[in-house]
């Protein structure tokens, strides 16, 4: 799911707005409604490249500290869509 | 051919259903998706950047990071003086987030955010303020152990996305390497990539003089390379 809401961001046109905007406004309290939020985001970002490889070029992977990748609770730079 | 959502698709169907998000939602992780999203689309940044600070004080530290962060992915300089309070954990920053001491993990992603503000801005001053703010920090709190070290991390990572113009920020880190490479092997290895990309735009010259310092590193390490 996590993988679809950055390809949709790749991949996806104008039709897929509408289907996410359907998502969020029908929304309950479930990990679908935060990746359709994401993904919207990936769709209409006026960026093409992820926000975060800026910073993704320049990282020594071994001594990466929690706040870029956080295998535990996924709140790191990098675990952001 | 698939077609991107238009400008006015973007404007009357995305933004709103995020912006109701941020208006109605309660649930986190959903609130920190709508923030990201919103920061990414960048429409009307000025509007945009008053509805993310407000959040930088959410209750909930990770709806509060996002905000941050989101603030820098938006890049207005709006997000500046408050992103370097957090980062300094100065008072301002402490009232500002409700805290007695800000998180190191929030002023991180601070830090982080300010370096990205600094790279996408095209105003020259914005992106001094910024530069020497990190520098401020890695030159007093950021030479101290008790800092942490993701603190640090993130404030060098920053730093080399700034444009650096003057070689204030080449010159600061060259300064870190030498003091603390030895204590501080860890935030140090960040070091010479951060310098390696502020100079990929420098003469032969001036890189050749950097080159020559870390070759000089490396033949007076170890056989482990330490």
């Amino acid at each position: 799911m996590r993988e679809c809401a950055s390809a949709i961001g790749l991949s996806g046109g104008a039709d897929a707005a509408q289907t996410l905007v359907t998502i969020i406004n029908n929304r309950g309290i479930t990990a679908r409604d935060v990746l359709a939020a994401a993904a919207i985001g990936n769709l209409c970002s006026r960026d093409k490249e992820p926000w975060n490889l800026k910073i993704l070029e320049n990282i020594n992977y071994l001594m990466s500290p929690e706040t870029l990748y956080d295998y535990m609770t996924a709140t790191g730079i990098f675990n952001i869509l | 051919m698939i077609s991107p959502p238009s400008p006015e698709q973007i404007r009357i169907l995305a933004i709103p259903a995020l912006e109701e998000i941020l208006i109605k939602e309660s649930n986190r992780d959903t609130l920190t998706a709508a923030l990201i999203a919103i920061a990414k689309i960048g429409i009307d940044p000025g509007k945009t950047a008053k509805l993310l600070q407000q959040f930088v004080r959410h209750y909930h530290w990770e709806v509060s990071e996002a905000a941050c962060l989101a603030l820098g992915i938006l890049g207005t300089p709006e997000g500046v003086p408050d992103l370097t309070d957090i980062l300094h954990d100065n008072k301002r920053g402490r009232d500002l987030v409700g805290q007695p001491e800000i998180h190191y993990h929030r002023r991180s992603f601070a830090a982080y955010a300010l370096g990205l503000i600094g790279a996408r801005t095209g105003d020259a001053a914005i992106s001094e303020k910024i530069q020497s703010e990190l520098i401020e920090f890695l030159k007093n709190e950021g030479s101290k152990r008790a800092a942490q070290e993701d603190i640090r991390i993130a404030t060098i990572q920053a730093l080399s996305l700034v444009p650096d113009p003057r070689r204030m920020a080449v010159a600061a880190l060259r300064e870190y390497f030498d003091m603390y490479r030895k204590r501080e092997p860890a935030v140090c290895s960040h070091v010479p990539t951060a310098i390696a990309h502020l100079l990929s735009n420098a003469t032969i010259d001036e890189r050749c003089s950097v080159v020559q310092s870390w070759l000089s590193e490396l033949a007076e390490s170890g056989p482990s390379g330490d």
